[in-house]
C-alpha cells in the first residue's frame, strides 16, 4: 500500500540564494509548495537597545547598518526624525537638503541594482549579477570620494551634513563612461545610456525570464494594503502610493519625477517597477545636480555642541529603497534617546511569503523572495 | 489561431534570446575586464578616504599633539579608544601614559577625529590591517604616531575650526617625515627626554625655501582653508588647494600598509 | 608496422585494438575535459568583465590541473545511511556513458573507434545511462535536495531524448544511412553549402535545444540548480567522486558537440593541407595566368601531399576539433546569458513545442524530397524548377 507524504524542506540559513541569513521552512507536495514559513533572527544585533545607550549623533552609524545596501536612506530617516524633534530650532540649510536627496537617490539606484541583480542570479542568469556589481563599484567610488566610506557612510548629521561635496565631483553634463567613477554626471550619463538599456534588453525583455516571473506571486491591491506592503511591492500591485509624492519630506515637493505603477502585482511587475524607479531616480539626481552646481552654501546648521532635543516623540517615515522606512524616536530631554524604534519594510514584507508561495513550485519561491527584496540586516536589526 | 500563436511565441522568444546573447557577446569581446590585480596593483585612494585613525605629530617640535582631553574616547560609539594619563607634578600638565585604539572594533566612523579639539587625530589612508593574532590589532601610541607621520604638518597645535566646508583632515601635502622626527619630548618612545627650556626649531627639511626657520606664513597658509567656514568666495581658493590631494595619494602606493605597526 | 599488425592472430587484434582505442578515447575525453573546463571559466569571466583564473600557469591556463590535484587529495565526506552501492557507483556510470559517445565519432576517413551500423541510435541508447546515474546519485544520497534534483533531472533527460532523436531523423533521411561515417561522406560530397546545417535549420535548432537539455546545461540545469537546491543530485559528493560528475558533464558536452559537428557541420570534412597548398599554389600562379616557380612548387607539393593518409587525418581531426569547439563555445555563451526555466515549463517546451516541430521537420524533409523526385520528368517551369532545386538541396 503506497502512501505519499509531504516533504519538509529547510532552505537556509546558509543558502546560495537567500538574501542574508534567512531560514525558510517549506512544505512540499512533490514540486508544489503547500506552506512556507520564514524564520528570522539570525542577524539580530540589538540595534534598538544599543541606541538607547548612545548619544543622538552616535546612533547614526548604527542606522547605517540596518539596511546596509542603501545606508544613507536610513541615516536620512533617523536624522530627519531627530530634526523634527527639535522643531523650529534647527533650520537645515537648503544645500544640505539637496545633497541629502541626491545621495539618497543614488543610494536608491544602488539598492535597486543589487535587488535586480540578485533576483536575476536567483533565477539562473549569473551574468547580470556581475554587471550590477560593476556598476555598483562605480557608485562606491563616487561615495568614497564624497564621504570617505564605500558602503557605510556616517555622512548625515543632525542639522546638515558632515562635509560638502568635493571639488569636481559634480562634473559636467558631457561626462561619459570614463568619468563614471569620478563625477556624478559621468555616472548618470553612463547609467542612462548604457546600464538601463542593458538591463532592459538582457533580462527584462528575455522571454525565459518573463515566463519565470509573470503570474507568479500575484498580490492583489487589497491584500497589499491589508498586509502593510509599501515601496515597490505595493506599487507593483497597482496602488499608486509613494511617500515622496503623497507625504513629501525634505525637498521632494520641488522635484519632478513620476511614480511607476505595475498592473498585475506579480513578480515581473515588481521587478519592472524597480527598474523604472532607477530611471526616475536618475532624473531626480539630474535636477539636484543642476541646482547644486548653481548654489553653493553652508551644509550644516548652527548646532549646540551637546544635542539635547526637547521632550517629545516623533514618527518619521521616508520612502526607503525597499519600502517605507520609519523611525519612532522618543526623547526625554537628555543626551541619549529614550527609545528608538525602527520600522523596516523588509520585516513587514516577509509576512507575504506564507501568503504568496503556496500553490507555486519550488523554483517560484526563489523568484517571489527575490521580488520582495528582503535584506536581513533590516529585518533583524 | 493556435499555429500563429505558436510561431509568434517562438519568434519572440528567439528574438529576445538573440538580443541577450548579442549583449553578452559584446561584453565579452569589446569591453575590458575591470579586475584590479591586487596586490600587484592597488586602486588609488581618494583624498577623503577614511582609513584607520592615527595620531599626528607637530613637526615643528616633534611632539605629539594629544593632550589627553578624552574627547575622542567619549565620542567613540564603540568605545575602542583607551587613554591613560597622569599629571606631571612639576608642570601640572597631563602626561599621556597610554593611547590605544582597538582596530578590530573600530568602525571608521570618524567621530573621534571630529571631536578632537587639538587636531591630533586624523583618518589615514591605511586599510591593510591583517594580523595573525587579534591582540596585535590593538594599536598603541607609537604605532599610531608612526602611521600618522605622513599626515603631520608643521603648525601650532590650536583649536581647529569646526564645521568648515572641507573636512579639516584633508592633507594638502603628505609629508615624508620619518620616525626620527618624532622628538618625543616626554620620553614616551623610549628616547631620552629633551632638556627643559629646549626651544625647538623647525627642521631644515620642513622649511620653505625662502622662509624664516619658523615658517609661520607657511603654517598659516595651511591652516587658512580650515579657518574659513562658510565663505563663498573662498570656495575657489579652497578648490585649488584641494585639487592637489587628488594627485598625491597616487604617488604613495606603498603607504596604505598598516603592517608597519606593531607585530604582524 | 602494418605487417606486424596483420601477423597477429585475429582475437589478439580485436583485443589489443580494443584496448588501444579505449585508452585513446579515455585520454581524449580527459583532454577535452581540461580544455572545456578552462574555456568555461575563461569565457564566463570575459562575459562578466573579469579575467577568470589568472595566477596558475601563464594567465591561468593550467588551472584544471590544479583543480584536479585538489580534488584528488580531498577528503571524502560521506553521509550516514547512504545506499552504499548506489551512492558509490553512480558517478562512474555517468562518466562511462559520456565516454561511450566518443566511440562512434568519426575523426577522419576511416578514423573511427567503432563504425557501428546503428550510429545515431547507439547515442540515444547510451544516454539512458546518464539518466540512471543521476537517479542513482539522487536516491542513494539520502537527502531531500538530492532526491528533488534527481527526479527533475531524470524527467528532463527522458523527455528530451525522444526530441533529440527525432530532430536528427531529418539528417538521416538526407544521408540515407544511420552510420556516422556515411553522414560525413554525404556532406563532404555536397560541399560547404550542402552541410546539413542549412537545409535542416529547423532540425539543427531543435537538436541544439534538446541536447542542452540532455546535458543538464543552462538554461536547463534544474537538476543542479545552484540557487535552489545547493547542488541537486551531486550535493553529497566530494573530492574525486564529485569530480567524476564534472568529468561526465564536460566530456558529455564535448561529445555532444562533436556529434553535432558531425551531423550538421560536416564532421571532419574540410580542406586538407594538400588542398590548401594546392589552392595557394594556384593563387600564386594566378590560376595559370602568370606561372612562376614559387607557385608551381607549392602547387606540386600540394598535389603530391594530397594523397597522404596521415596528413589527411590530421587535417580531419583539426576541422572536427574546430567545429566541436564552435558548439562548445555556443553552449557556454548560452549558459552565461539566459536564466533557468522552471520544470513544468521545461516539460512543456519539450513535449508541446520541440517534439511537434521536429516531427514537422521530418514531414517537410520527406515531402520535399518526394516532390523533387516526382517533378523529375515534367517540363521545366518556375515551380518545378524551384522544387527540383529544393529537392536537390534537400
Amino acid at each position: 500500500m503506497e502512501r505519499t507524504q509531504e516533504l519538509l524542506v529547510n532552505m537556509g540559513p546558509q543558502h546560495p540564494s537567500t538574501h542574508g541569513v534567512l531560514r525558510l521552512m517549506v512544505k512540499l507536495d512533490g514540486e508544489q509548495v503547500t506552506a512556507c514559513e520564514p524564520d528570522i533572527g539570525y542577524l539580530h544585533r540589538c540595534f534598538e537597545k544599543l541606541a538607547e545607550q548612545k548619544t543622538y549623533p552616535q546612533v547614526i552609524p548604527y542606522t547605517d547598518r540596518t539596511d546596509y545596501l542603501a545606508a544613507l536612506l536610513n541615516e536620512m530617516c533617523y536624522v530627519e526624525a531627530v530634526e523634527k524633534l527639535f522643531g523650529d530650532a534647527i533650520v537645515v540649510p537648503e544645500r544640505a537638503q539637496y545633497i541629502r536627496v541626491m545621495m539618497a537617490e543614488l543610494q536608491r539606484i544602488t539598492s535597486h541594482l543589487l535587488a535586480l541583480g540578485s533576483m536575476a542570479m536567483d533565477l539562473g542568469a549569473v551574468t547580470p549579477f556581475l554587471y550590477c556589481w560593476r556598476d555598483r563599484e562605480k557608485l562606491y567610488s563616487l561615495f568614497e570620494r564624497i564621504t570617505g566610506g564605500r558602503m557605510l557612510y556616517n555622512y548625515l548629521r543632525i542639522g546638515g551634513l558632515r562635509n560638502d561635496l568635493p571639488e569636481g565631483i559634480i562634473g559636467t553634463p558631457q561626462d561619459g563612461e570614463d568619468k563614471a567613477h569620478k563625477t556624478i554626471w559621468g555616472f548618470i550619463n553612463y547609467f542612462d545610456s548604457y546600464v538601463y538599456p542593458q538591463w532592459k534588453a538582457l533580462v527584462t525583455g528575455n522571454r525565459i525570464f518573463q515566463y519565470r516571473t509573470q503570474n507568479i506571486g500575484v498580490l492583489t491591491p487589497e491584500q497589499a494594503i491589508a498586509y502593510s506592503a509599501s515601496g515597490a511591492v505595493l506599487r507593483g500591485s497597482g496602488v499608486k502610493w509613494d511617500l515622496r509624492k503623497n507625504l513629501p519630506y525634505s525637498i521632494y515637493d520641488r522635484l519632478e519625477f513620476e511614480i511607476p505603477v505595475g498592473k498585475n502585482g506579480d513578480c515581473f511587475d515588481r521587478w519592472w517597477v524597480r527598474q523604472e524607479e532607477m530611471l526616475q531616480s536618475s532624473h531626480i539626481v539630474k535636477q539636484c545636480l543642476a541646482w547644486l552646481a548653481e548654489n553653493p552654501g553652508p551644509v550644516m546648521a548652527k548646532m549646540p555642541r551637546v544635542l539635547k532635543p526637547p521632550k517629545g516623540e516623533v514618527y518619521h517615515r521616508i520612502e526607503g529603497a525597499r519600502g517605507e522606512v520609519a523611525c519612532y524616536v522618543v526623547s526625554d530631554g537628555g543626551t541619549n534617546p529614550y527609545k528608538v524604534k525602527w520600522r523596516s519594510p523588509a520585516f513587514t514584507h516577509l509576512q507575504l511569503m506564507p501568503l504568496l508561495c503556496p500553490g507555486h513550485k519550488v523554483a517560484d519561491i526563489i523568484a517571489i523572495l527575490g521580488s520582495i527584496d528582503v535584506v536581513l540586516g533590516e529585518v533583524d536589526r | 489561431m493556435g499555429v500563429t500563436n505558436f510561431v509568434g511565441e517562438a519568434w519572440r522568444t528567439g528574438k529576445s534570446i538573440v538580443t541577450g546573447m548579442k549583449i553578452t557577446f559584446q561584453e565579452m569581446m569589446f569591453r575590458p575586464a575591470i579586475t584590479v590585480f591586487y596586490p600587484d596593483v592597488r586602486d588609488e585612494v581618494p583624498p577623503w578616504f577614511r582609513g584607520i585613525p592615527v595620531l599626528k605629530t607637530d613637526l615643528r617640535t616633534g611632539e605629539y599633539k594629544c593632550t589627553s582631553c578624552l574627547q575622542c574616547a567619549q565620542a567613540c560609539p564603540v568605545n575602542v579608544i583607551t587613554i591613560e594619563w597622569h599629571q606631571d607634578p612639576e608642570t601640572k600638565k597631563k602626561v599621556n601614559d597610554r593611547f590605544a585604539i582597538d582596530m578590530s572594533r573600530c568602525m571608521l566612523c570618524n567621530f573621534c577625529v571630529e571631536a578632537c579639539p587639538f587636531d591630533s587625530l586624523v583618518m589615514g589612508y591605511d586599510y591593510e590591517l591583517s594580523k595573525v593574532d587579534p591582540e596585535n590589532l590593538v594599536f598603541e601610541f607609537e604605532d599610531l604616531l608612526r602611521l600618522g607621520l605622513k599626515y603631520s604638518k608643521a603648525e601650532d597645535p590650536g583649536p581647529k575650526a569646526s564645521r568648515s566646508t572641507t573636512p579639516p583632515w584633508v592633507f594638502h601635502e603628505l609629508t615624508n617625515a620619518t620616525e626620527d622626527d618624532i622628538q618625543d619630548v616626554h620620553g614616551y618612545l623610549g628616547r631620552p627626554p629633551l632638556p627643559k627650556g629646549y626651544q625647538p626649531e623647525l627642521k631644515p627639511q620642513f622649511r620653505k625655501q625662502e622662509e624664516a626657520p619658523e615658517a609661520k606664513p607657511a603654517a598659516e597658509a595651511a591652516t587658512k582653508p580650515e579657518a574659513k567656514a562658510e565663505a563663498k568666495p573662498a570656495a575657489e581658493s579652497e578648490a585649488k588647494a584641494e585639487a592637489k590631494p587628488e594627485s598625491k595619494p597616487a604617488a604613495e602606493p606603498g603607504s596604505t600598509d598598516g603592517e608597519g605597526a606593531g607585530q604582524p | 608496422m602494418v605487417a606486424w599488425w596483420n601477423s597477429l592472430p585475429p582475437t589478439v587484434q580485436v583485443w589489443l585494438g580494443g584496448i588501444l582505442k579505449a585508452s585513446f578515447i579515455l585520454v581524449w575525453g580527459l583532454l577535452n575535459f581540461a580544455i572545456c573546463l578552462m574555456l568555461e571559466r575563461k569565457l564566463s569571466a570575459w562575459i562578466q568583465n573579469r579575467v577568470g583564473p589568472w595566477r596558475v600557469g601563464l594567465w591561468g591556463w593550467i588551472q584544471p590541473i590544479a583543480d584536479l590535484i585538489k580534488l584528488w587529495v580531498k577528503e571524502y565526506i560521506q553521509p550516514n545511511n547512504v545506499d552504499r552501492w548506489l551512492y558509490l557507483i553512480a558517478p562512474f556510470i555517468g562518466f562511462i556513458s559520456a565516454n561511450l559517445v566518443w566511440l562512434i565519432v568519426p575523426f577522419g576517413d576511416k578514423l573511427i573507434a567503432t563504425d557501428l551500423e546503428i550510429g545515431i541510435i547507439f547515442i540515444a541508447a547510451v544516454t539512458g545511462y546518464d539518466v540512471i546515474a543521476t537517479f542513482m546519485a539522487g536516491w542513494g544520497s539520502n537527502n531531500k535536495y538530492s532526491l528533488l534534483g534527481a527526479m527533475r533531472g531524470a524527467a528532463q533527460m527522458i523527455s528530451y531524448e525522444i526530441t533529440m532523436v527525432m530532430s536528427v531523423i531529418g539528417v538521416v533521411m538526407m544521408a540515407g544511412s544511420l552510420k556516422l561515417s556515411d553522414i560525413v561522406l554525404a556532406q563532404q560530397e555536397r560541399g560547404f553549402l550542402g552541410w546539413f546545417l542549412f537545409p535542416q535549420v529547423i532540425g539543427f535548432i531543435v537538436y541544439l535545444i534538446a541536447s542542452l537539455a540532455e546535458l543538464n546545461r543552462a538554461p536547463f540545469d534544474l537538476a543542479e540548480a545552484e540557487q535552489e537546491l545547493v547542488a541537486g543530485h551531486h550535493t553529497e559528493y566530494s573530492g574525486m567522486r564529485w569530480a567524476m560528475f564534472m568529468l561526465a558533464e564536460y566530456i558529455h558536452l564535448a561529445a555532444w558537440s562533436a556529434i553535432a559537428a558531425t551531423l550538421f557541420l560536416g564532421g571532419w570534412s574540410g580542406p586538407t593541407l594538400g588542398q590548401v597548398a594546392a589552392g595557394l599554389g594556384n593563387v600564386l600562379n594566378g590560376f595559370g595566368a602568370f606561372v612562376n616557380p614559387v607557385g608551381s612548387a607549392v602547387l606540386n607539393w600540394g598535389l603530391a601531399v594530397s594523397g597522404s593518409t596521415v596528413l589527411n587525418w590530421i587535417a580531419g581531426v583539426f576541422w572536427l576539433v574546430l567545429k566541436t569547439y564552435f558548439f562548445v563555445f555556443l553552449a557556454m555563451w548560452i549558459r552565461w546569458t539566459l536564466p533557468r526555466v522552471r520544470i513544468d515549463q521545461l516539460m512543456d517546451l519539450g513535449w508541446k513545442f520541440l517534439l511537434p516541430v521536429s516531427l514537422f521537420n521530418i514531414f517537410l524533409t520527406g515531402t520535399l524530397r518526394y516532390v523533387a523526385v516526382a517533378f523529375d520528368g515534367l517540363p521545366i517551369s518556375i515551380g518545378s524548377f524551384t522544387m527540383r532545386l529544393l529537392g536537390w538541396w534537400l
